[in-house]
């Protein structure tokens, strides 16, 4: 299917003479089966010429909406034992046409309406399931497949969630540089694990994936399906806050937040002056339901030093993807001098994070090269342990690696400048050290023009 | 016989070895009267697959250029299966396989000869060293799933893999440096070396150049997992000399005349009238050409002979099996393992290659030098009982004189023995088609439209 060559040579004389030959009796095919489908009645004449059109021509749905009635005219004509065999040999019938033509979208739709015309599907599960093994065997990337398999599974309410897992990973050991195989991994652990995925299952996987990542580590696929899986580690924190730092009590705090968020409130995001919890109201940046960017207006004006807890245990909060948790760091404003200055106490959880970034340099190291797929995704893990680890040197690990990635790939440049931009503009950092470049982000993402 | 004395025939071809057979059928196709005899019980001369006792008569039948110093070092007894059953039990001269993608393949299909022929994928990668008889892995996803290797060592693996594709597509390198040069200067470790030298490129010459070296990997990694999953060759059932045989049912099937007899006694050949004529003891063979391979090579009165490259080899009949598998398996034993200075190569067969009866399994093993020591001491190493041991040695013989030689090249590839057929074909026959095509495929449903 893939890397097909391209005909270089163009065709001869005879070549162009019997194609054309063979076109005239194609669309003479096509002209009997419309008059057929305008006759308005369904003979069996109809039948066999449906079938003709649907091996010639399958993309082209009106036949087959045509042979869907006439399946249905003829299913309402016999007793229910008959209905079975002509089901059935409408589904091997199928099984040889979709074989020449994996890819079409008709066919596909076909095969689903036959089988929702059965009775029996549970017998014929796993016929189908053996016909998507042999589809995926000649093309693993098929997307019509994989839909069809999910959608197969579905049919009988998911309970084979578990012989889909091992599935997956016969597909990623057959061979990994596969995204469809890794998507429907991502798809069928949200099954498996509808709350949060546990962090042995986790590990696991991680396992699999640095013997992939070792293998081949300009694969893309791999290094998406890692960012999926740690995607659910990294908690919820603040990345940004206006006033960064003040003198005089500010009347109103903005906080942008690491993922976006709907329904804070003050049960879910504790703010306190001094020692004294400080009422207030929360307004999302944005009129969406989800929003980075949120402002808290205090009742009263603050008065002393404040402080932020984000309350692990919250049931109006959600995420967009609804499965991370508030991270345990206690964000504060200290005083240094005669100002207050926002920080980060505490640390997080961030072993996974750094057996991976470890990972990471370990692979760096044996390579003469940076590997572009490498650097991008250490930036990214970086980003996160930065975010974790309020002090610290990963920042400048974060910067560096964007860094080298604009020198070592200017054709995706623009790209590297952007996320690097956006984690200088949100991040935690000494005023004097915030690219200027970043200046006109920063400020559309904090909301002041 | 009053047939074959009165026809004067275009081309007399004597030996049935396979560049031999090949050029029969090619000329056969291109429209000669072709005669094709060999003084044999078998087909295939030199590349034959004998039977028990066919075998055991041409090792007391003394020394010829192509083989010679027969030993025969452990003898089955009287009552042995073998012995009482000898056609039950057959052995390759010289083993051949087939890479399943390939010009040999598309060679053999398109002529049509593959529908005398039946493969059996052939399991090779299989390192027997003193610690034992592994699988090693031998293409991507074997390597990630691989649990003997070290991440670090997959990746140096690959690393190694992928310069060597892209040197394929860049096409600058070298051509004079040697494989191994290049591996060492890229620091690829040992048992890395043995397994690319010895279980994936199947390299019996350790000074092989780069450039060969890469020509053999572009063809191992094309011919992948075509017909079974991790497997790149084939080998024929029934034995090697099923292909020469093939081709010669080809050239009789385009009237080409056969005798292939032990009474037949070809004494001599000269020219007479313009025409050649073989003396033999069926009478006067006239022909307007005449070819002979090495076996009757000095039946030209004039012939010079050369020497080339020699192998060391062994037929080893077991009770058992070494390695349990579907199909035929070659093990591949490293330098200096048991004493051999260069690479072993040990094919097995078994039931299933119907060279042999259940329960027994020939081996056939094949280096550059070697000692009945050496074999004795690996086969040491298996818990399989010997039956019969013979040990010979093959020699490459290039001969030329006033009559046409047929060269053989030897090995196991046949790719060179169809080479060197079809320069003789076009020699004779300037740019006549070589093989042409027999088989169109037809369809179809437009038929009866």
């Amino acid at each position: 299917m893939h890397s097909r060559k391209k005909r270089l040579i163009p065709p001869t004389v005879e070549e162009i003479a019997s194609e054309k030959l063979r076109l005239e009796k194609i669309q003479k095919l096509h002209k009997l089966v419309f008059t057929e489908i305008e006759s308005e009645s369904f003979t069996d004449e109809g039948f066999t010429l449906s079938e003709k059109a649907m091996m010639i021509s399958p993309d082209i749905y009106t036949f087959l909406n045509f042979r869907r009635n006439l399946l249905l005219s003829k299913l309402s004509q016999v007793p229910k034992e008959d209905q079975v065999k002509i089901l059935s040999s409408e589904l091997e019938l199928l099984t040889r046409i979709i074989k020449d033509s994996p890819k079409s979208y008709t066919l596909w739709f076909h095969r689903q309406w036959v089988l929702l015309q059965c009775q029996n599907v549970a017998e014929i599960m796993t016929k189908e399931l053996a016909l998507c093994d042999y589809m995926l065997k000649k093309d693993n990337r098929n997307f019509h497949v994989w839909n069809y398999r999910s959608w197969v599974v579905a049919l009988e309410g998911n309970q084979g969630v578990n012989d889909e897992m091992e599935f997956t990973k016969t597909m990623i050991y057959r061979d990994f540089s596969n995204f469809s195989a890794w998507h429907y991994r991502t798809k069928v652990v949200k099954q498996k694990f509808p709350d949060q995925v546990p962090v042995e299952f986790i590990i696991s996987e991680l396992s699999m994936l640095k013997n992939a990542y070792f293998t081949c580590p300009n694969d893309q696929s791999v290094w998406n399906y890692h960012r999926w899986l740690l995607l659910g580690l990294e908690n919820i924190k603040i990345v940004g806050i206006s006033p960064r730092t003040y003198k005089t009590c500010p009347n109103e705090l903005i906080l942008g937040f690491s993922h976006s968020l709907s329904g804070l409130d003050s049960q879910s995001v504790g703010v306190s002056d001094g020692w004294e919890p400080a009422e207030g109201t929360w307004e999302p940046l944005h009129t969406k339901p989800f929003s980075y960017i949120w402002k808290f207006i205090p009742s009263k004006p603050f008065n002393n030093a404040v402080e932020i807890r984000l309350n692990p245990v919250n049931t109006q909060v959600c995420d967009f993807n609804k499965n991370c948790t508030f991270t345990n760091l206690i964000y504060k404003y200290k005083k240094a001098n005669d100002e207050y200055e926002f920080k980060a106490d505490g640390q997080e959880d961030i072993e996974i994070f750094e057996q991976e970034l470890a990972n990471i340099n370990e692979l760096l190291d044996i390579e003469e090269e940076d590997i572009n797929q490498v650097l991008l995704r250490k930036a990214q893990i970086v980003e996160v342990l930065a975010f974790s680890v309020p002090v610290s040197g990963y920042f400048d690990q974060a910067v560096d690696c964007y860094k080298r990635l604009i020198q070592k790939d200017p054709r995706h440049k623009v790209f590297y400048e952007e996320q690097l931009d956006a984690f200088t503009a949100l991040k935690l950092y000494r005023k004097s050290q915030i690219e200027p470049s970043s200046l006109k982000l920063k400020a559309k993402l904090l909301g002041l023009g | 016989m009053e047939e074959l004395i009165s026809i004067t025939y275009d081309s007399i071809l004597i030996g049935t070895d396979t560049p031999t057979s090949i050029l029969a059928a090619a000329l056969s196709r291109d429209g000669e009267k072709i005669l094709h005899i060999d003084r044999s019980s078998y087909y295939g001369s030199i590349d034959g697959t004998l039977a028990f006792h066919e075998f055991l008569s041409l090792a007391s039948s003394g020394d010829s250029p192509t083989f010679r110093e027969f030993c025969i070092h452990i003898m089955p007894n009287e009552d042995e299966e073998c012995m009482k059953f000898p056609r039950r039990f057959n052995i390759d001269l010289q083993p051949k396989f087939v890479y399943s993608v390939g010009d040999v393949v598309d060679w053999t299909v398109n002529c049509g000869v593959s529908l005398y022929l039946e493969f059996k994928p052939l399991e090779a990668g299989v390192i027997w060293d003193k610690n034992g008889i592994r699988r090693v892995p031998c293409n991507k996803s074997e390597i990630f799933a691989n649990e003997a290797l070290s991440v670090v060592e997959k990746r140096l693996l690959m690393k190694f893999i992928e310069f060597c594709s892209k040197s394929i597509e860049e096409g600058n390198f070298d051509v004079n440096v040697r494989f191994v040069d290049v591996m060492a200067e890229k620091k690829l470790p040992q048992h890395l070396q043995n397994i690319l030298l010895y279980a994936i490129l199947l390299i019996e010459d350790t000074n092989v150049s780069f450039a060969e070296a890469l020509s053999r990997m572009e063809k191992y990694v094309s011919s992948l997992g075509i017909y079974k999953d991790n497997c790149a060759l084939l080998y024929p059932m029934y034995g090697s000399s099923d292909i020469p045989q093939g081709f010669c049912r080809m050239c009789a099937v385009y009237e080409g005349t056969y005798v292939i007899t032990d009474e037949l006694a070809i004494e001599d050949v000269c020219e007479i009238d313009g025409l050649q004529v073989v003396t033999s003891s069926f009478g006067p063979l006239r022909g307007k050409k005449v070819f002979v391979n090495s076996v009757y090579a000095s039946l030209d009165k004039q012939v010079t002979i050369e020497l080339e490259n020699s192998s060391f080899r062994a037929a080893i009949l077991c009770r058992g099996i070494i390695k349990e598998a579907e199909g035929p398996v070659l093990f591949s034993i490293p330098p200096m393992e048991f004493g051999n200075a260069s690479v072993v190569y040990v094919l097995q067969l078994g039931e299933s290659s119907s060279t042999v009866p259940a329960g027994y399994s020939m081996l056939h093993v094949w280096t550059a030098e070697g000692n009945a020591d050496i074999i004795q001491s690996f086969i040491a190493s298996v818990p399989v009982e010997i039956v019969f041991l013979a040990t010979y040695k093959h020699t490459v013989v290039r001969c030329s004189g006033t009559l046409n030689h047929v060269y053989n090249p030897g090995g196991y590839e046949i790719l060179k023995h169809f080479v060197h057929a079809k320069e003789l074909f076009n020699k004779e026959k300037g740019n006549h088609e070589f093989l042409p095509l027999r088989h169109t495929e037809e369809e179809d449903v437009l038929k009866d439209i």
